[in-house]
């Protein structure tokens, strides 16, 4: 919880009228490992509001506190930079929107809406070195020192004290992070470079973009896109540019790594609890094409089932009540589904009029979740369904 | 109160600085809508314009936005958003369905808390409840808000001839929830429904 925040404006401005009398840092050098500008520099100030936020991470509620998944998602981020692993300092927060970044003062921020769509190692390795190269390149810093000559600044740098919402929010630090389109062609070019040169699999990074194209594409409705291509190239041509390279490149390799075994590992017990998350975000066409797209790799999966069947029965849209219950059911009939897949789909039986069978899920449903907290409702549901009492 | 909450509570107050309210007694029904009345139990502060914390309902709140907030939003017919949220477009919302079973209903209402960019939803304990002399539900819900602010809440809701009804309060976990919601449940318990037996006439 951040307390005394309403200083922030003040405080951006006091800092913007700092900066502007000072000299500019040489902006396009890499950071030397260890690096930290001088204080009295546009990019010293940058540094210390970036820390101001990242200390305000460090206890934010949203941070993810798993070692396993913390160390795993560092260990990638060092074996990419391994010059800048004492710079570059991982944070995970619990937010569905997919998005990374990189903030100039080498905070890594990986949300988890991210790691649930990255569906390996190298996929994620590959929007790690994209960041990265935002960083070394510092995209960002090139960023601020144009702002800082224009109003915008002070919107900058106000959002940027704002608190962790708004960066969670890709709000203050997303205004930095917009990068222009050459910006984000050399960070696509720069992380292709990084992950290729590690022995991932060079066809990943474009898999990745061809299925945020596709959720992208799923919602006629959406008047934004996310937060990760808001800033970035069309997709087509990153698309286009990703795979022709992994096509130069393909035939030289041989043994590139994927990853998705020991990616599926560390991440699988979060798997759960992102998915409702996910549909708090209230975008369900986009939820029922991305588990879809994780479907396809493990068709057998229960719980998947299960929240497909949660995203259609949400979505509630032409055919979704027969989709879902189709869903519900290849998740009782497959491996590790929840309880919560009977009551599922009693309720999408319920709705087409099945009573019958949403009579035998609510009670199988009880039978195995005995102690449900939403049990009277389904009691409720059950008397709905025909069910005596 | 503890320097931390008198901190918080000077924050949320700089938030509402422009709002303007007006006063509701305390032992006074009130016509909340849809044919809705409800006794406050005690005095709240009707905040007064189109969108309230920036979103839209009737808001009654005690000490000011983000530190308690009771928003009516009722007569929500199908094919509308439960509410409107600055800066979000409608085609962005998603819409009550008169076909709802309660779950949905709790999913829409955690899924536009979502939307106003609130994050960590969580929702438990769906249940029916009495909603006048008809059957309605609550549940209880926490988030935390886009500046960071761990909120608790829970939300009496009912489908009526077509319409949802829907009343939630939320208030910051740290004291302030804990603080009202005992009130809160007795501003539940005096829902009247004017077209139901036994409703209590509208001031």
């Amino acid at each position: 919880m951040r307390l005394g925040r309403s200083a922030g404006p003040a405080f951006a401005a006091a800092l913007l009228c700092a900066l502007s009398g000072t000299a500019h840092a040489a902006s396009s050098d890499i950071p030397a490992p260890g690096y930290r500008p001088a204080l009295d520099t546009d990019e010293g100030g940058l540094w210390a509001a970036m820390d101001r936020e990242e200390e305000a991470l460090k206890v934010s509620p949203a941070l993810v506190k798993d070692d396993a998944l913390n160390d795993y998602v560092k260990k990638i981020v060092c074996d990419l930079a391994p010059a800048q692993c004492s710079s570059l300092r991982v944070y995970i927060v619990d937010d569905p929107s997919s998005n990374a970044m990189t903030a100039p003062n080498g905070m890594v921020i990986v949300w988890t809406g991210l790691l649930l769509r990255t569906q390996n190692e190298a996929e994620l390795a590959f929007i790690l070195g994209h960041e990265i190269t935002h960083y070394l390149k510092r995209h960002s810093l090139l960023n601020f020192e144009t702002v800082t000559h224009t109003a915008g600044a002070i919107a900058v740098l106000s959002a940027s004290t704002g608190g962790i919402g708004g960066l969670l929010a890709f709000g203050a630090i997303g205004a930095l992070a917009s990068y222009s389109r050459d910006q984000e062609r050399e960070a696509d070019a720069g992380g292709f470079d990084l992950v290729t040169a590690n022995g991932y699999d060079p066809r990943q990074g474009a898999l990745f973009m061809a299925n945020t194209a596709e959720e992208e594409d799923a919602n006629p409705n959406r008047t934004k896109p996310s937060a990760y291509l808001s800033s970035h190239p069309a997709t087509k041509e990153r698309l286009v540019t990703l795979s022709k390279r992994a096509g130069e490149i393909e035939s030289q390799t041989h043994a590139a790594i994927i990853g998705a075994d020991t990616y599926g590992a560390i991440v699988g017990p979060h798997r759960a609890a992102w998915l409702e998350e996910e549909f708090n975000r209230g975008d369900y066409a986009q939820s029922v094409v991305m588990i879809n797209q994780l479907l396809k790799l493990e068709p057998e999966s229960g719980l998947l089932q299960y929240y497909a069947g949660e995203a259609y029965r949400r979505r509630n849209g032409k055919g979704d009540v027969e989709s879902a219950m189709a869903a519900y059911q290849a998740a009782i009939a497959g491996l590790g589904a929840p309880a919560a897949a009977h009551r599922g789909l009693g309720m999408v039986a319920l709705k087409a009029g099945q009573k019958g069978v949403a009579r035998d899920a609510f009670q199988k449903y009880l039978s195995l979740a005995p102690d449900a907290g939403d049990r009277a409702t389904v009691q409720y549901y059950l008397t709905a369904a025909g069910a005596s009492q | 109160m503890r320097p931390r909450v008198l901190l918080m509570a000077a924050f949320c107050l700089a938030l509402a600085g422009c709002q303007s309210f007006k006063p509701i007694e305390a032992m006074k029904a009130v016509d909340v809508g849809d044919g809705i009345t409800v006794e406050p139990q005690v005095e709240w502060a009707f905040a007064v314009g189109p969108l309230n914390g920036g979103m839209s309902g009737t808001v009654w709140t005690i000490d000011g936005f983000g530190l308690n907030e009771l928003r009516f939003l009722t007569g929500v017919a199908g094919g509308a958003p439960l509410l409107r949220i600055d800066g979000i477009d409608r085609k962005d919302m998603v819409a009550y369905n008169t076909t709802m079973l309660p779950d949905d209903v709790m999913e829409m209402v955690a899924g536009t808390l979502g939307k106003a960019g609130n994050q960590q939803l969580r929702t438990a304990a769906l249940r029916p409840v009495p909603f006048g002399t008809g059957t309605g539900f609550r549940f209880d819900l926490s988030y935390t808000t886009k500046d960071g602010l761990q909120m608790k809440g829970t939300a009496l809701f009912a489908q009526r001839k077509n319409k949802l009804d829907v009343i939630l309060f939320a208030a910051p976990s740290e004291y302030y929830y804990d603080r009202y919601v005992p009130t809160v449940e007795k501003v539940f318990a005096s829902v009247r429904v004017a077209d139901a037996p036994g409703a209590k006439p509208s001031s």
